[in-house]
């Protein structure tokens, strides 16, 4: 008897963390494959701890308020962009420069999550999909704004933004004035050698502002907004009926996550150092929805360990499969497309578990309804 | 409909004054933090018709700078940040004795300026020994301007770090 419990148990984690235990056994694969020092690891996965987790934290509301992954979380990531594109042009530098990129991003992100609210309240039931839509027409507008208004409509006339014919936004922006602003600001160096080279970089300050990000995240679900956001996604006419304004909640969920959103591609601009213009919005929505995933997310429920497993897990992975793909034929090309196709797969695979999760549910609420009826009658 | 009194209650102000700080905010992290370049220029000139010579030897520190050797016919880039700046100058007298001048403290004209040494060992006004400078462009080779044109990727790339 209490063998078949311990199997069912077991059977039951290992359905409910299928993606974790399957990107654990790809990485301790790889691990040796690859070859890299401990070290190295350690260090790698710090640095994209600190660069990723602010975006992956920001899509948590989302799913708390019932909204599903929030796909917009890519126009925040643009009003990000646009702030960082305003200071590089005005040569503003160092924090004092992230600080006020932030200052100008956030009433962007402020309109465009309302705006994205909006549309999400209209398209009930269709969250995802149609968040993910409205990332693709406002990256248009973007590129719209980015590619023909500054420069004419809105004046930058900076050398190092704007394209040598006078309008337009370069491709690619060298962000050497605020690059790795925050993590220098406050960093120690573990096991380095003699030179000061190797060993692992401890970033204390962008480490203190995600810690606290986690905090206001802890806090902010036990306010009264935040039990509403709960209220609304464990049931919407429930929620309705005890005097909650649901859309109001859900538009005020999806601002927050597209504000958070924005200070993140911030904090991982400034971490890169370079912007990719035209691509670096639409990569990091999927990026950081996929890693939430390997951490075990789900489509209504995700917490803060999901972010940090799931970062931990999917860096983990793009940092081995290239030097695994070398090692084993050659070329770290195959490890390449290898991650990329298990991002997209990943965010699939978790689409589909989650729906047979629902309907079995519902399948055993039935049988049980039914049952009880049974019992009644 | 909400009456006048309703709308600008006391939240309304609070608002208000909450927008206005951060305003504040930006326009002083943008004065703070606006990075601007000096040239500390160590050429013979001639300011409203007087002549200096190129100073023999000085030591010059801008701010908390580095302290930089400056021998005639020399001039460095220098990049500042922040409003109001002040410039330490060391150099010799005809006797080859050290002389330390007193701190000269400026504002720059312009994203680019350049300041005299000559002028300001001499004793010139720090507003009349600077100017905004504007540096040569460097020549745009064929093909770089449509090199640069963006490629607008409809997808986005997802085979680049992350």
């Amino acid at each position: 008897m209490r063998k078949e419990l311990n199997a069912a148990a077991v059977r039951k984690f290992a359905a409910n963390n299928i993606v974790p235990i399957i990107f654990i056994v790809l990485c301790a694969v790889c691990i040796p494959i690859a070859g890299y020092s401990g070290t190295y690891l350690v260090d790698q996965i710090i640095t994209r701890i600190v660069r990723n987790s602010f975006l992956v934290l920001s899509l948590l509301i989302p799913i708390m308020a019932g909204m599903g992954l929030n796909f917009g979380m890519t126009l925040g990531a643009m009003a990000g962009q646009i702030g960082i594109i305003f200071i590089t042009a005005w040569n503003v530098v160092s924090i004092p420069g992230l600080l006020l990129a932030a200052i100008i991003a956030t009433p962007i992100a402020v309109l465009l999550g309302w705006f994205c609210g909006k549309m999400l309240n209209m398209a009930r039931g269709r969250e995802m999909i149609t968040s993910y839509m409205i990332s693709f027409f406002m990256n248009g507008v973007y590129q719209l704004v980015v590619l023909y208004g500054m420069g004419p409509v809105i004046p930058l006339s900076s050398d190092q933004v704007i394209l040598p014919r006078g309008y337009g936004v370069r491709n690619t922006i060298d962000l050497l004035n605020v690059r790795k602003s925050i993590d220098n600001f406050w960093s120690i160096k573990l096991f380095a050698d003699e030179n000061g080279a190797g060993g692992i970089t401890i970033p204390f300050l962008t480490i203190i502002l995600i810690a606290l990000l986690c905090i206001v995240i802890i806090w902010f679900r036990k306010t009264k907004i935040g039990q509403d956001m709960r209220a609304v996604g464990q049931d919407m006419e429930v929620a309705r009926e005890a005097g909650i304004k649901v859309e109001r909640t859900r538009i005020l969920a999806i601002v927050i996550s597209t504000v958070f959103a924005a200070y993140g591609m911030i904090i991982y601009l400034s971490n890169m150092g370079t912007l990719n213009t035209y691509n670096s919005h639409s990569q990091i929505g999927m990026f950081s929805i996929a890693a939430l995933l390997v951490g075990g997310a789900s489509v209504s429920k995700a917490s803060i360990k999901n972010v940090f497993l799931g970062i931990i897990l999917f860096h983990l992975m793009f940092i081995l499969t290239p030097q695994a793909g070398k090692n084993l034929i050659g070329q770290a090309q195959i490890g390449e497309f290898f991650r990329v196709f298990v991002s997209y797969g990943v965010i699939t695979l978790a689409l589909v578990l989650y729906e047979i999760r629902t309907r079995r549910e519902k399948a055993e609420s039935a049988r049980n309804l039914a049952l009880s009826q049974e019992a009644t009658a | 409909m909400k009456s006048a009194k309703e709308i600008f209650d006391i939240r309304f102000f609070v608002r208000l004054g909450c927008i206005a700080v951060i305003i504040a905010l930006a326009v002083f992290l943008y004065f703070f933090g606006k990075q601007r370049t000096l040239y500390v220029d160590n050429w013979s000139t001639e300011i409203d018709g007087t002549s200096y010579r190129a100073v023999d030897w000085a030591m010059v520190k801008v701010d908390d700078g580095k302290e930089q050797e400056y021998s005639p016919r020399q001039r460095r880039g220098l990049q500042l940040r922040g409003t109001e700046h002040t410039i330490y100058i060391t150099t010799e007298d005809d006797n080859f004795n050290e002389v330390v001048l007193d701190p000269v403290t400026f504002t720059l004209p312009s994203d680019n300026s350049i300041i005299s040494l000559p002028a300001l060992v001499a004793g010139l006004d720090a507003e009349k020994s600077i100017q905004p400078f504007i540096p040569e462009p460097s020549p745009v080779q064929a093909g770089s301007a449509e090199a640069e044109a963006p490629a607008v990727d409809e997808f986005g790339s997802m085979t680049s770090d992350f």
